[in-house]
């Protein structure tokens, strides 16, 4: 019976128009939490490597926390539990992107920090011993040679990130995960929707998953 | 036995003390590397400052431009106490150039930027001006014809004249090097060292962590023999480098010239 499976994708055309739309509430999931948990990382890695304990102790506890609970139950847990908290009731996608960045900008953190102490202390001081201040050392000296280590693992994140915009169908924001379950319910195709779904999901990571390799490939070149 | 240091400037002419170290104490953890120094050094002195590895002289160099905060003592710099946390590190930083033992450039610039970055960045000259600067600074140092390549097309001895040039960019009243020549093959060394003789004629006061004692013998007005954190023996270099009055200072000679305990 398996054999002689009747493969149908007549429902394609009439349903494009709501995949185009969930797609299009993917990439701007992607694009949110991608510039939103990169920002955070950036500034929460430079604290990590505070000499201070009370700058980088607490940013440890927060890092620690968000990378090693599953991202599925911090999506849930922002969504139901920070209006019972706080009394402020977000809305399904807000509350989602602000979740994934917020797990995103832990691993983030971690890149940054160790871009910029995979540098070595001697850059650094150069930096300092010429008068420059910290922030111009970060900007002038560290960040454009640690930029080009850092950016292999970034992109491996932000492919990830697109898998991950996927786990907001929990709270019904109508991604393309989301909305592909609508159509399997509606045109009992669930084979043939799933692998819609999965060439949606390589449209968009794909040329991402080909920039990453580039830059890896130019990176290994130059050093 | 402590012996005085010998003054080799011309007299009549005054004497300006530009660095001034009093009871410097340096502690990493529980190990106490610097014991209590004092130091002077006037305008226009060449002073190397020679011991054993792990002996605290580089320690000490890092100290005057607080690349190490002192555990308590004081550092003044062109009569500026800079250990008093009320001075502007950055200005006094300024007037500092370092030399380090690795270089140290930046390898995502290409030489006559790396020297331009002081100028630049932290005087905030224009871009043009920088860059004459930088130019007449690499011609100094002899790579103008190197300008334009970046720090790992260049040989050991070459990127440490362009760290000196950087350093100078900066138009520093002092010099600090740190083993400018320690990482350098011997043939190297030689065009990094008349970088800096020349650069000691000049006028610059210097304070210079090294093993070459024949450059100390040549060029410095003063040598400073540091031991387990503490001012052993200074003097002229001619005098102390030949006739040590120390054992320790001895012992260290013996083993630098002929790799052997006495």
């Amino acid at each position: 019976m398996y054999a002689n499976y009747q493969w149908d994708f007549s429902w394609i055309a009439d349903e494009m128009p709501l995949f185009g739309m969930a797609a299009w509430i993917s990439i701007k999931i992607l694009l949110l939490a991608g510039v939103l948990s990169l920002a955070m990382g950036l500034c929460i890695g430079q604290g990590l490597l505070s000499k201070r304990w009370y700058v980088f102790a607490p940013l440890r506890v927060w890092v620690e926390l968000f990378r090693l609970t599953p991202p599925l139950l911090q999506i849930v847990l922002i969504y139901f539990l920070l209006p019972l908290v706080t009394g402020l009731r977000l809305p399904a996608f807000e509350a989602g992107v602000i979740a994934l960045s917020l797990n995103y900008s832990a691993f983030f953190s971690e890149v940054f920090r160790a871009g910029v102490l995979s540098l070595g202390k001697g850059q650094s001081e150069a930096g300092a011993a010429m008068g420059m201040t910290a922030f111009q050392v970060l900007k002038r000296v560290i960040y454009p040679q640690a930029i080009r280590r850092m950016l292999p693992p970034i992109t491996n994140m932000l492919v990830n990130l697109t898998k991950d915009t996927s786990l907001l169908t929990i709270i019904g924001v109508a991604e393309l995960f989301n909305v592909s379950q609508s159509v399997s319910a509606r045109s009992f195709k669930n084979v043939e929707v799933l692998l819609v779904l999965a060439v949606f999901y390589l449209v968009i990571n794909v040329p991402l998953s080909y920039v990453a390799n580039r830059l890896y490939a130019r990176q290994t070149i130059r050093i | 036995m402590v012996v005085e240091a010998a003054d080799s400037r011309p007299e009549g002419l005054p004497s300006t003390v530009v660095v001034e170290v009093r009871d410097l104490h340096k502690s990493f953890g529980t190990v106490e590397v610097l014991k209590g120094i004092d130091l002077e050094v006037d305008e226009g002195e060449v002073v190397v400052i020679v011991g054993r590895s792990g002996s605290g002289k580089s320690t000490l160099l890092r100290c005057l431009n607080l690349l190490e905060r002192p555990t308590s003592g004081s550092v003044s710099i062109l009569g500026e106490e800079i250990t008093s946390g009320r001075s502007n590190l950055f200005k006094v930083r300024r007037q500092i150039g370092m030399v380090f033992q690795h270089f140290e450039l930046f390898p995502h610039r290409t030489a006559i930027e790396n020297v331009m970055e002081g100028p630049y960045i932290v005087l905030g000259v224009g871009k043009a001006e920088a860059r004459d600067l930088a130019s007449a600074l690499l011609e100094k140092v002899g790579l103008s014809h190197r300008a334009d390549q970046y720090p790992n097309q260049l040989s050991g001895g070459e990127k440490q004249r362009v760290a000196i040039a950087r350093a100078l960019a900066l138009n520093p009243r002092i010099m600090l090097f740190d083993e400018p020549t320690s990482s350098l093959d011997p043939e190297l060394k030689g065009e990094v060292l008349d970088t800096m003789r020349q650069l000691a004629l000049e006028g610059m006061t210097m304070i210079v962590v090294t093993h070459e004692m024949t450059f100390a013998r040549r060029v410095a007005n003063r040598a400073l023999f540091i031991d387990d954190g503490v001012v052993v023996e200074q003097g002229h270099p001619e005098d102390i480098l030949r006739a040590p009055s120390t054992e320790q200072l001895k012992r260290f000679l013996n083993v630098l010239f002929w790799g052997e305990n006495p």
